[in-house]
């Protein structure tokens, strides 16, 4: 892990609007935004479409409760 | 032993001041000596408080003293054994006096001003070093006036052109220079003090003139036409000096209290042209009680802000380039000592030996 | 209020910005009300021209302001330098305040002192004057307040009253010949607690002590180690499988581990991250102090949530076990990790999170709703937290507890909490499984009249909610006001009593988009800010996220989300519509009629059974947890 990663103290927020159609292709965007910056395991944790796309924040967690925590 | 005191100040943030103390400390290190050290600022953060980008921290070795303020000590890797904390406050708490006890960084935030500077200066004289190293902070020279010797770190933080770069340490090698015998204030002669606040007066509406608390004395030569001398003392500004040099009548002597002094009032290159504008004015120059500079280090690292991104990105000039053209331009020893430090060293060492006689342990 | 002449100070405030010199305005306000000299220059003059001023004025403090971008720093550092070169450094004390400023920023630049922006006028004229902020002045959260000390506990309704003191006759004889495995194990462990700290100057047992005289370790005197294998070995027979398992064999269950020694080397570090640097959300004497529930899973996840949670300002943290911790017969012991929602409970976990606790932050430590019970309220006790949590009527009608198992151990978890000092909170979350609200509040009201008997101090918690009873009535088909204000003008009818609305105000309310969730949060808040009550927890803006454990930023949101609420309402206040009124009125006549059917039933434990405080239709069902459990003592 990144030494800039094991800063962080639980999880990363991603928040953005995408331009799209759906609600499907705003998720497909956002996990693959994700996988992008290299965070395979990331969630939806909020997404609304409407007008011209999709407000979306989608979320990886770098440290989980019970892990070994870069920060410590 | 009279231990002395080496400043390493920068032209600006980021000109190298924190790699160029850790290039002498290890250097000294190597070379038997066991440093003291100090900051007149804070240094060491992981990261630059101001641009974000990463920066160096300073690594010391057992046996060395540190001061620093008490929020420092617990931030380095390095064990310290605390021996006294001081008088000497900070906004980063009490400047503490410590022993390296295991190798490790540590983090410097020191006394940051003259006076203080000289009380712990006076303090670690009395404990086992044999050099002390003070590192500056931003452009800020002022305490500075409490060492003995000087290096200037100056870098493409300051200027990222080559042209200004070279500029602006011709100024401020030239200001350096001016050099000369101290004056008393009661010799004799045709003499007049001009005092820090008076300059001021002037320094902010040169078209008034010059003050007259005192009266009338008009800043002419005496009846027998021989030079007279102006005593600078306190706070100078280029527009104070500027109407100075207006209102006097050659020959005469401006007498500065140190090079400082002078480096403080303004823009360097504009107090340079006005100074080197003099002599033909029939007017001298000098600092009477200079402050030896030793050597300027050279870094050609600057952070560009990207103004699209809105961060501060890593930039260098072409280290060579820049190297060479300071080398035949400025009449004092340059070093970049990422890529070749090990003369500044030796000329530190030498001005050492000179001055305290000797320096290993 | 003004301060001798001789202390008088001379303060030269200099805007170095072309705008920004409202900070220094409202430095300079206060500084005169205190009878200081402060003198505002205009902003953005030349360097020059301020070192003049400073020259002519000879002021004890300069303070200078200034919004930084790259460059700017350097101005700040010449004017120190000139002020340094021209001796005025010797009388004069150099502040800078502005955003970007840091006490590491400050000294760089030379400075005796950094204003960050979160820089109170206290703060400002505190430093002047030489002394460090009092206690009103550094926040409530320095002195810890007492959510029950200034009520009566006197019922104000005569019938419902008579009702009440009849039911708690009946219960308390009924429970009080009784006893269970979770009351057995609380004698045992307040046995095991007292043992391991009776070496011990200090009440609390410092972390590193306890965990090194456990009798896990062979470090432990010979004698003490006897005895407590003696006391666990008891304790061991009156658990369940899973917790069984851990003494006789030291199983740990599924998704749990026991912290390194490494691990626990950084406990130190990580309590005194951000110490002294806590700020509150109101004003020392406003309502409500604001509470945040913890429970990460992990001691280590939730020191770090609590640290930021009292950065932010929250004024207490409850302590929440894992949703298992209800319907298991035990606890366990030792420094235990745990990957899903909600920390274990054990000795060795509340003793590092109590001493990672900033003096002044209260803390909660509470039973999930089920069979340990009355042994968390003597790990409260032991442990020194403020307050703890006793359910009856929820933990037997919406946790899964067995009504009869509940009403012993809640019996006898009251008479622990009386014994030591701890008020403890009633909530009525069985309204989230759709019991009116009439009927839960019911159900508090007989638990906390029981207590209130048994000499403890309840708070009460009606819910802040958008419970299913509104979204099939209607009631809030308009506002989120008037129902909840209902529930608080309610009680106020019947009894003096600290009211704690939770938990999280706001339930189902909230979404997974953070700004809506934190802003539901902060009106909520404003909401019990207008009513005056004692305390609320609140939610974080994951508080609808199911996908994951909650997160630190998304606690920060509500924290400040809430104090935006707060100084935006200051003294002002929501008011509710008549509407409110009405309901109230309701309210309390269809308490007064549940609470006479609950004697018609006979005492508590039949009124649960019975679904008179919540039937199946309702959607609330008598517990099977524990059922059989209880023994008459003989």
């Amino acid at each position: 892990m990144s030494e800039i990663k094991k800063k962080i103290l639980d999880a990363l927020d991603v928040e953005t609007f995408f331009v799209c159609e759906n609600e499907e292709e705003a998720r497909g965007l956002a996990l693959g935004l994700m996988a992008e910056m290299g965070f395979s395991q990331a969630d939806v944790v909020f997404l609304e479409t409407k007008g011209p796309g999709a407000r979306v924040r989608v979320r990886t967690y770098v440290h989980r409760p019970g892990n070994r925590y870069g920060w410590l | 032993m009279d231990v002395k005191a080496i400043g390493i100040a920068g032209t600006a943030k980021n000109t190298g001041k924190t790699t160029t103390l850790s290039w002498l400390l290890q250097s000294a290190l190597e070379d038997g000596f066991l440093p003291a050290v100090t900051s007149i600022g804070y240094d060491g953060e992981a990261v630059d408080n101001v641009t974000g980008l990463p920066k160096p921290r300073l690594a010391v070795a057992p046996g060395m003293l540190v001061a620093t303020a008490e929020r420092c000590l617990s931030l380095g890797s390095a064990q310290l054994k605390i021996l006294e904390r001081s008088s000497l406050d900070t906004p980063l708490g009490p400047v503490f006096l410590a022993l390296v006890h295991s190798p490790g960084l540590v983090v410097l935030a020191g006394p940051n001003k003259t006076s203080d500077l000289k009380v712990l200066l006076q303090r670690i004289r009395e404990e086992k070093a044999s050099v002390i190293l003070v590192d500056g902070a931003f452009g800020r020279l002022a305490p500075m006036q409490a060492t003995d010797g000087l290096i200037m770190a100056q870098g493409a933080a300051r200027f990222s052109e080559v042209s200004r770069l070279v500029a602006q340490t011709v100024a401020l090698a030239g200001l350096f220079s001016l050099t000369g015998p101290a004056v008393s204030e009661n010799a004799e002669g045709n003499r007049r003090v001009i005092s820090a606040a008076s300059l001021l007066e002037v320094g902010v509406t040169p078209d008034r003139g010059m003050p007259s608390e005192k009266g009338e004395d008009a800043l002419v030569p005496g009846p027998d036409n021989r030079s007279s001398d102006f005593l600078v003392n306190g706070m100078l500004t280029l527009a104070a000096l500027q109407s100075l040099v207006l209102q006097i009548k050659a020959p005469a002597r401006i007498i500065l209290e140190n090079t400082i002094q002078l480096l403080l009032s303004g823009d360097v290159e504009a107090v340079w042209r006005l100074v080197s504008s003099l002599a033909e004015k029939g007017i001298e120059i000098w600092a009477q009680h200079p402050l030896p500079l030793l050597a300027f280090t050279i870094n050609p690292f600057y952070p560009e802000w990207i103004e699209g991104s809105r961060i501060f990105r890593e930039r260098y000039l072409q280290a060579e380039a820049l190297e060479a053209a300071l080398a035949t331009t400025v009449p004092f020893p340059v070093f970049d000592v990422k890529r070749n430090g090990t003369g500044l060293w030796q000329l530190v060492k030498a001005f050492l030996l000179k001055t305290q006689g000797m320096g290993q342990y | 209020m003004s301060i001798p002449s001789m202390t008088k100070k001379k303060v030269l405030l200099a805007p170095v910005d072309p705008v920004h010199d409202v900070g220094l305005k409202m430095i300079r306000r206060a500084l005169q009300e205190r009878g200081h000299e402060a003198i505002l220059l205009a902003p953005d003059l030349p360097v020059e021209e301020i070192l003049r001023e400073i020259a002519r004025s000879q002021p004890d403090f300069v303070f200078l302001s200034r919004t930084l971008g790259y460059g700017v720093t350097e101005t700040l550092a010449r004017i120190i330098d000139l002020a340094d070169f021209a001796g005025l450094r010797e009388k004069t004390r150099f502040a800078v305040g502005g955003m970007a400023i840091r006490p590491q920023l400050a000294a760089e630049l030379g400075f005796d002192r950094g204003f960050g922006p979160k820089t109170t006028v206290e703060e400002a004229v505190a430093y002047v004057e030489g002394r460090k902020l009092t206690e009103r002045e550094s926040g409530p959260s320095r002195a810890k307040r007492n959510l029950s000390s200034n009520y009566s506990y006197q019922f104000k309704h005569p019938v419902i009253s008579q009702v009440l003191t009849e039911l708690v006759a009946r219960t308390s004889g009924w429970a009080a010949v009784r006893t269970s495995p979770g009351v057995k194990r609380a004698l045992l462990r307040q046995k095991i607690l007292q043992v391991t700290q009776r070496d011990e100057t200090s009440p609390i047992p410092e972390p590193v002590s306890l965990m090194a005289q456990t009798p896990l370790t062979p470090e432990a005197p010979f004698s003490q180690r006897r005895e407590l294998h003696e006391l666990r070995r008891q304790y061991a027979q009156l658990a369940g499988g899973a917790i069984r398992a851990y003494y006789d064999q030291g199983d740990l269950p599924p998704k749990t581990r026991s912290l390194s020694k490494e691990e626990l080397a950084f406990l130190t570090n990580l309590a005194n991250k951000g110490k002294g640097e806590e700020r509150q959300l109101h004003l020392p004497d406003q309502r409500p102090l604001i509470f945040v529930q913890y429970g990460t899973g992990c001691p280590f996840m939730d020191i770090a949530h609590i640290k930021l949670a009292e950065a932010w300002g929250a004024d207490g943290v409850i302590h929440f076990d894992p949703s298992w911790g209800a319907r298991a017969e035990g606890l366990l012991e030792g420094n235990l990790s745990h990957e899903e929602d909600g920390s274990i409970l054990t000795p060795q976990n509340l003793a590092i999170i109590q001493s990672s606790l900033t003096r002044g932050t209260l803390w909660q430590v509470r039973a999930h709703r089920g069979l340990n019970t009355p042994e968390t309220v003597v790990l409260a006790g032991e442990l020194g937290a403020d307050l703890t949590k006793i359910n009856i009527a929820y933990g037997s009608l919406g946790g899964g507890t067995d009504p009869d198992r509940l009403v012993v151990d809640g019996y006898q978890s009251m008479k622990l909490a009386a014994a030591y000092g701890l008020p403890y909170d009633v909530v009525t979350n069985e309204e989230l499984a759709g019991v009116p609200a009439h009927k839960a509040l019911a159900g508090m009201l007989i638990s906390a009249a029981l207590g209130i008997t048994l000499g403890g101090r309840p708070i009460l918690q009606p819910l802040f909610a958008y419970s299913p009873e509104v979204m099939i009535g209607g009631q809030m088909d308009d506002n989120y006001v008037d129902f909840n204000a209902a529930k608080i003008l309610a009680l106020r009818e019947i009894i003096d009593a600290p009211l704690w609305p939770g938990a999280p105000v706001g339930f189902l309310t909230q979404s997974e988009d953070r700004v809506q969730s934190s802003l539901a949060t902060s009106l909520h808040a404003m909401l019990a800010a207008s009513m005056g009550v004692e305390a609320i927890t609140i939610a974080s803006s994951d508080e609808a996220y199911s996908g994951g454990p909650i997160s630190a930023a998304s606690r920060v949101d509500t924290l400040r989300a809430v104090a935006e609420g707060f100084r935006f309402l200051g003294a002002a206040r929501i008011q509710h519509t008549d509407r409110a009124r009405e309901w109230a009125d309701k309210m309390v006549h269809d308490i007064e009629e549940v609470l006479e059917k609950a004697l018609e039933a006979g005492s508590l434990r039949d009124a649960l059974y019975q679904g008179v405080l919540g039937s199946q239709e309702d959607g609330a069902y008598p517990g099977r947890a524990g059922r059989g459990t209880v023994r008459e003592i003989s």
